[in-house]
């Protein structure tokens, strides 16, 4: 027994004794040495962190299998069995960088994101307000962007050399058949959707996924909120209306009720106006957001909103632009948007939606059109993640729209129009993550259309390869299909699908809080609706054209303190041979060169926040009938200097915000294209008048108060020094 | 015979344990100190890592992790004086992640929720336009549940102070209305007794500086007027 208990104590003290063996080594990423990892033996004191060589050295009393450990910040942490004896230990090792969403390759390629709650994209979700000269509207925010036109009389977005109609507008993934409010020729329409209402918006201007179809050229991509933080009541006051709403927050559920109410009368009556307006613009519209978490991670959203508008003015004759006919406009717009979304499991997650448009537009003129539109979707998508290398996505929709129009025209002929399509579409789009340097996007999206009888395979794909840690190039090629237009269907149903064909390459780079982005594109228009303006129901899809370009755009956040600027210029070379073209043409909203500066300071003293945005665009086309050529005159070009400025302050304890913007501050002449009487007066001559900004400055003055914000939210903190 | 291994097995454990702990207290002293002392980014990178090797070793010890956490918000701070902004973001989230333990450890632990609104904080300074409408409000919630939890924690104040000291004035901010927390504090840190001597006992130099300052601003505007 003795004998043994002596062995248990040599035992114990071989054991406890000093018989240490050191660990050195070298830790290193790919090409450079870590300074600061922390190399140790796992459940155990031993370590040391790493030198300025990235070596380091330590001394253990531990024998046996023992688990080497690393971790460093940015790096995936490593773990490796050594043995242990008597011998020192040499080991060099390799760390690998975590993939994350700032050094991970991205697919760039034709999109621009703004978003709160990723940090590698190009803009925030407040630059849309705070954008000067865009008012809070999001389609004029988005025309600071490389790859649009500044179509000043539309109000519209216009895509690399695409019409309006090209752009599409989605909500949660659904479309938005009405994203603008009804207008008439040269008065320029306001997007119905308020900014505050979306966490992210994705604005594609090419190249973009097989789950968003029936778009040419452009898809503006808006995500809405989520739950609001908590109960607040809010009051807007502006020199054009007022609005007014409540956001009641639960636990997993909240409630947002608002209404607004329009008046540009007071307006127009101090500023000249060039229209001559008998009832200036008048709205009436409310919402309702609902949202209620059904569990840790799904939600189900409720949006609805009805608006009602009208205004009346003195417009010019078309045929003879000397004669003013008296115009009546009175829309109905009710929007339905509804979806659920919830992670499955690990690797599936599942999103469905419904969304219903109801529109109605009311025009008396000389002649009379009653339009109604209808429009109701159901779409699901899912997703699978299939492993670290692979994801899938897939879905389908189904969408039912009923366009019926009555126009009486002045000599009392009736025509009506009563259209009914059932489209119904399906996608498929897979990401291979080759390593953290390059990804591919492949997929396709099928669709049929019940109005055309057509159906189409629309393939798309994308590429990205990250350079370096900070830049990387895109690549995108897809087809892209869209139904004619219903004023083209009006006439003739016996048409196919308009196409486009997009490819582009970006590249992309990021340093800091500057981004540098260059893209070349070419698009290339095929089977567009071609007809006699004599005989518009003999139209065939015999039109064509093509789109290429450059856009450049570069953002600094860093260079002045307290100040970010953005520069965006596009290039942009386009001819088309569609509707009642005689000849290949540049169309009438396309310019050659685009630029926009846009720059916001904050300013710390008087806590306000000024911003300046310059547009440049060089002549628009215009046709001339008393000349020779189609579309062959060009406009003086464009400028526009606005001004914002947005003073946050307390009134009463409640966050209040002063708003003031104005337009064309130098007071530019600008006009957008000339009009023409179809008809020569008795000399034989068209005569023309120039199209002009509805006056030469917009003014816009408001207040927006939170009722019962707290002082600490919305905050800016500065740094401790 | 058995008896006397048995009792002397037990003895040997028990050394051995006490030695361990003992190993454990001189190790956590020895770091805090050095954390205290520390100046540069590798100085506090050395203690983190070292924090970090004892939480790992000792699992059901809190402090490790918290310590591990405290030094990674320096860097973060560290990151952001140097003009490294997109640094902030990982050290803030090793920094989460070190202080989640925490609170799986001691889900009632004051110090612990003072800690995560200085995390909380620390966001903003990662993007100072935007974050403060989203991080603020979380800050000073975990700020009122450390109050909550003791009231006579004098760090859940002086960080509080420390938000509001650099919060702008038209949103409640600035010295004049920092004064109350950071006074709260410095009367706090007077009084205070550290559990054990490696429980937190920071902060008290800190609190001193932004008090000095705040109520320098008070006195000016008592002048001005």
């Amino acid at each position: 027994m003795k004998n043994f208990l002596s062995t248990f104590l040599i035992l114990f003290f071989s054991l406890a004794g000093n018989a240490q063996v050191s660990i050195t080594g070298i830790v290193s990423d790919k090409n450079e040495t870590i300074i600061g990892a922390n190399v140790f033996l796992k459940d155990t004191y031993d370590g040391a962190s790493t030198d300025l060589d990235g070596k380091f050295s330590f001394t253990t009393e531990e024998k046996g299998t023992q688990v080497i450990t690393i971790t460093y910040i940015g790096y995936e942490n490593f773990e490796q069995s050594i043995e242990i004896g008597s011998y020192d230990v040499e080991i060099t090792i390799q760390l690998k960088a975590i993939a994350n969403e700032l050094n991970e390759v991205v697919i760039t390629a034709g999109a621009f994101e703004a978003s709160d709650e990723k940090k590698a994209v190009v803009l925030n979700s407040i630059d849309i307000v705070t954008t000067a000269g865009a008012l809070a509207d999001i389609s004029s925010a988005l025309n600071t962007l490389p790859g649009t036109q500044t179509v000043g009389e539309e109000g519209r977005l216009f895509v690399r050399g695409g019409a309006a109609s090209e752009t599409r507008t989605f909500i949660d993934g659904m479309f938005v058949q009405k994203p603008y409010s009804s207008s008439i020729p040269d008065v320029p329409a306001r997007g119905r959707f308020s900014p505050f209402l979306f966490k992210g918006t994705i604005f594609s201007t090419g190249g973009y996924s097989a789950e968003y179809g029936q778009a040419l050229s452009s898809a503006l991509i808006l995500n809405s909120q989520d739950l609001p933080d908590e109960t607040t009541t809010s009051v807007s006051l502006m020199t054009v209306g007022a609005n007014l709403g409540h956001t009641q927050r639960w636990d997993k559920t909240s409630l947002s009720v608002s209404g607004g109410y329009t008046n540009l009368a007071p307006y127009t009556s101090l500023v000249k106006q060039d229209l001559d307006w008998i009832k200036p613009f008048q709205g009436a519209d409310g919402q309702i957001v609902f949202r209620h978490k059904t569990s840790e991670t799904g939600i189900f959203k409720f949006y609805a909103s009805g608006n009602r508008s009208w205004f009346s003015l003195n417009n010019r004759d078309l045929s003879d632009i000397n004669k003013m006919n008296r115009l009546d406009l009175t829309n109905d717009n009710y929007y339905l948007n509804t979806s659920f979304k919830e992670i499955l499991n690990e690797k599936w997650t599942l999103f469905t939606g419904l969304a219903y448009t109801y529109d109605r537009d009311v025009v008396n003129e000389s002649f009379k059109v009653n339009t109604k539109e209808q429009s109701a979707q159901a779409k699901i998508t899912l997703s699978n993640q299939i492993n670290d290398q692979m994801s899938l996505r897939f879905g389908t929709e189904y969408m039912h729209n009923t366009f019926d129009e009555h126009f009486t025209s002045s000599d009392g002929t009736v025509f009506n129009t009563d259209l009914n399509e059932d489209y119904t579409a399906g996608f498929l789009e897979t990401d291979f993550y080759f390593s953290s340097k390059l990804v591919a996007r492949v997929g396709g999206r099928l669709e049929y259309s019940d109005i055309l009888k057509s159906w189409n395979i629309a393939p798309r794909t994308s590429l990205a390869y990250k350079t370096s840690s900070k830049s990387q190039v895109s690549l995108a090629y897809g087809q892209f299909y869209q139904n004619p237009e219903n004023d083209l269907l009006r006439f003739n149903t016996a048409v196919d699908f308009e196409r486009a064909d997009h490819y582009m390459l970006n590249y992309q780079l990021m340093k800091d809080s500057r981004i540098f982005r260059v893209e070349g594109y070419f698009k290339k228009y095929q089977n567009l609706v071609k007809y006699d303006t004599a005989t518009p129901w003999m139209s065939s899809n015999q039109g064509d054209g093509y789109a290429k370009g450059v856009d450049v755009f570069f953002r600094d956040r860093k260079s002045i303190k307290k100040g970010d600027y953005w520069i965006s210029y596009s290039f942009l070379d386009t001819e088309r041979d569609y509707r009642d073209f005689p000849i290949a043409a540049a169309p009438t909203f396309a310019s050659k060169h685009n630029l926009s500066l846009v720059y916001k300071h904050w300013i710390h003293k008087w806590s306000t926040s000024i911003g300046i945005t310059y547009s440049h665009a060089s002549g628009r086309p215009f046709h001339n009938p008393n000349l020779e050529g189609f579309n062959a005159q060009r406009t003086n070009s464009y400028n526009d200097l606005s001004f914002n400025a947005s003073k946050l302050t307390n009134i009463g304890g409640n966050f209040t915000v002063f708003f003031f913007s104005i337009s064309n501050v130098p007071g530019f002449k600008n006009n957008f294209g000339y009009r023409y009487s179809t008809i020569p007066n008795n000399d034989g001559v068209f005569e023309g008048r120039a199209v002009q900004p509805n006056a030469k400055r917009f003014f816009f003055v408001g207040m927006f108060m939170q009722i019962g914000e707290k002082f600490d939210k919305e905050n800016t903190v500065k740094p401790p020094e | 015979m058995k008896k006397s291994i048995l009792i002397l097995v037990l003895a040997l454990t028990s050394i051995f344990t006490f030695a361990q702990n003992e190993k454990y207290v001189s190790m956590m002293e020895k770091t805090v100190a050095e954390m205290e002392a520390a100046k540069t980014a590798e100085d506090y990178q050395k203690a983190a890592n070292v924090f970090e090797r004892i939480s790992n070793a000792e699992g059901k010890e809190w402090l490790p992790a918290y310590y591990n956490a405290l030094c990674n918000v320096n860097l973060a701070s560290l990151a952001m004086r140097g003009g490294e902004s997109d640094k902030i973001v990982p050290f803030v989230d090793k920094a989460q992640t070190a202080l989640d333990q925490c609170i799986a450890l001691v889900p009632n632990e004051s110090e612990v929720f003072a800690l995560q609104g200085f995390i909380y904080t620390s966001r903003i300074w990662a993007d100072p336009m935007n974050g403060g409408a989203t991080f603020s409000p979380m800050a000073h919630k975990a700020f009122g549940q450390a109050i909550a939890l003791d009231a006579k924690n004098p760090r859940a104040y002086y960080l509080r102070g420390q938000l509001v000291f650099y919060t702008p004035e038209f949103w409640g901010g600035g010295p004049k209305n920092a004064h109350k927390d950071l006074a709260a504090a410095a009367e706090l840190f007077k009084s205070f007794e550290p559990n054990s001597s490696i429980h937190p006992n920071w902060g008290i130099g800190g609190n001193a500086y932004h008090l000095g300052k705040a109520e320098e601003t008070v006195k000016k505007e008592k002048e001005g007027k």
